[in-house]
């Protein structure tokens, strides 16, 4: 007779998948979850041999390797053990494009009281040093930061300087549409080895169309290539977005990346904020995950033929699922990523949980404005606000994911979940942060169980 | 297996004896329904009597013959859940308790004294 360890299970592809407690998964005829629990696996079988490797039971109550098994789970969640690594500032709102899916709430050029004061700056900064984290990144966002680069350059020398006394890993990224990258920008980035992170949405024809302005896709390809040369190759990256053109054209958008000479890809769906109706926001998600299932069949046959090309968000969950390490992915954390791995430092000095709770407050929604840059450490981080948000940031406690097979691939995200439905617990059944991740965790689980000897080299490539 | 009954065009109802799947199994069973079911329920001496409406449309025979299946298996497996929850809450809490405290405030506690 064995004991039972904890695991979860559903039904895929005529297979049942069994996922135990730090993520190792075993693909199992249907109803071997029924027969773990009434004690018919026979105790000679190869399947009982692998449940017993694999800590899904126990010949002992007490696991004799149950160390072995906590120090897997203490691996999966060490992105808790540092506290906030990415501090984003949103420098200024200000921006010189139109884009049709913007979520930041951009202004117009000349509006120049939506800039950050070099005050709040210093005071963003200083909180930042008190971050736990010995490794942190300062991510400069808008807003278009390349239109304030006084503020910029000012962050930059002010983080070196007060990190002579912290001496913290920092690294630097600044997101941009590279219209407006100067000569005396490129070289704050040379000496300071700052990241580029821009958005490429594809060919000249949807990128422009997303954008609103006809030229850019040219002045961003120009700004990707100058900015390689400045800086080389491995400090540029892009990530694309799928407007409702977009879902139409998953070859021609990975394609496009690679003549672009980019060896991954990020297929991002938009965030069901604005104006959409709910009916819309539903069939633009059920288009999304047919697109995406597309293009990463497109992107396994070029891997095939021998064209290096990885889907990132795939890449994220097979890391997840294929090995015992954490992945620092903010949207697929439980607990969540806000707060605990980000925090955002927004242009009038309040400080918000992420990215999307400043877009709220923009909107007349403060639900998520944490404090001020002028608060404490302590009452920003440890205040009322952050408490509230702690009861409902966990996926292990939270009604439709705390029996879900995929519990540990995926994440909780109390900012989605108030912002499409009302309240922060969410509910799973209409949930499209739910629907677009267990669609997307199903495709690649049915590619490994029933395309395996095809595909899992080409994943294990992408994260080796 | 549960026998469902068609109330009228879009709807159908079942009964259920707590004895064989608890009220947490049977609300969790139907959780995932909700989105197109208005869902009510009602204690009828020991039985509870189910009523599941669509929201929308109405339901055909096909349909129904899914649901059933459907309703049946997912009663099943969320039974089975619930018993390796119960099964595994204090292994869960241990392993938690190792993983995540410091551990020098555990290491002479013995987990594995009493299995000889």
């Amino acid at each position: 007779m064995y004991h039972l360890l904890p695991f979860r299970f559903k039904r895929l592809s005529n297979k049942e998948i069994l996922v135990n407690e730090v993520g190792d998964f075993l693909l199992a005829p249907t109803g071997t979850a029924r027969l773990i629990v009434d004690r018919a696996i026979d105790n000679e079988s190869e399947l009982y041999k692998d449940l017993f490797s694999n800590f899904f039971i126990s010949q002992t109550k007490v696991p004799y390797l149950i160390d072995n098994l906590a120090a897997r789970y203490r691996t999966k969640k060490a992105f808790l053990n540092d506290f906030t690594a990415l501090h984003i500032f949103v420098l200024t709102l200000r921006c010189n494009q139109n884009c049709q899916y913007c979520q930041a709430s951009s202004r117009v050029c000349e509006k120049h009281e939506y800039d950050m004061t070099y005050e709040t700056l210093e005071h963003s900064i200083s909180l930042m040093f008190e971050s736990p984290s010995p490794a942190i990144t300062v991510e400069f966002q808008g807003g278009e930061p390349t239109l304030v680069p006084h503020l910029i350059k000012f962050a930059i020398e002010k983080v070196e300087e007060l990190n002579s006394r912290h001496g913290k890993k920092i690294t630097y990224v600044i997101c941009t549409n590279l219209i407006n990258l100067r000569n005396e920008m490129l070289d704050t980035c040379l000496k300071y080895n700052v990241l580029i992170s821009t958005s490429l949405d594809g060919p000249k024809f949807i990128h422009d169309t997303n954008r609103g302005k006809e030229g850019s896709y040219d002045e961003v390809i120009r700004g990707i290539k100058k900015s390689r040369l400045a800086l080389g190759n491995d400090r540029v990256s892009a990530l694309m977005t799928t407007s409702e053109l977009s879902l139409n054209y998953p070859k021609e958008i990975v394609d496009n990346y690679i003549e672009n000479g980019f060896s991954n890809i990020f297929l991002r769906a938009l965030n069901p904020y604005g104006n959409a109706k709910e009916n819309d926001w539903k069939s633009y998600y059920e288009r999304f995950t047919d697109f995406f299932e597309q293009s990463l069949n497109y992107i396994i046959e070029l891997n095939k033929q021998g064209t290096f090309i990885v889907e990132d968000f795939t890449s994220i969950i097979v890391r997840k699922i294929l090995t015992p390490f954490n992945v620092g992915f903010v949207d697929l954390q439980s607990p969540a990523g806000i707060i605990n791995s980000v925090i955002v430092y927004n242009y009038d000095g309040f400080i918000y949980a992420s990215d999307e709770s400043r877009m709220l407050a923009e909107h007349g929604d403060f639900t998520f404005r944490l404090g001020k840059v002028t608060d404490t450490y302590r009452e920003v981080f440890y205040g009322d606000e952050v408490q509230k948000i702690t009861k409902v940031w966990a996926n292990e406690a939270l009604p439709g994911c705390s029996e879900c097979a995929y519990q540990t691939y995926c994440g909780a995200d109390p900012i989605r979940n108030y912002t499409q439905q009302g309240d922060m617990i969410g509910f799973r059944p209409t949930s499209y942060f739910c629907s677009k991740n267990m669609k997307i965790i199903d495709i690649i689980f049915e590619m490994l169980i029933n395309r395996k000897e095809e595909v899992l080299p080409i994943f294990k490539k992408w994260i080796s | 297996m549960i026998s469902f009954q068609r109330f009228d065009q879009n709807s159908f109802s079942f009964t259920i004896d707590p004895n064989i799947f608890s009220e947490k199994v049977i609300t969790k069973s139907l959780y995932n329904y909700a989105n197109e079911y208005m869902i009510t329920w009602e204690k009828v001496g020991d039985i509870f009597s189910i009523v599941l409406r669509k929201k929308d449309g109405v339901i055909n025979q096909d349909l129904l013959k899914y649901l059933s299946e459907k309703i049946n298996q997912d009663l099943i497996d969320y039974k089975t859940r619930e018993i390796i929850f119960a099964e595994t809450k204090d292994i869960r809490n241990i392993l938690l308790i190792k993983a995540l405290s410091n551990n020098e405030d555990f290491e002479n506690i013995d987990l594995l004294k009493d299995e000889a």
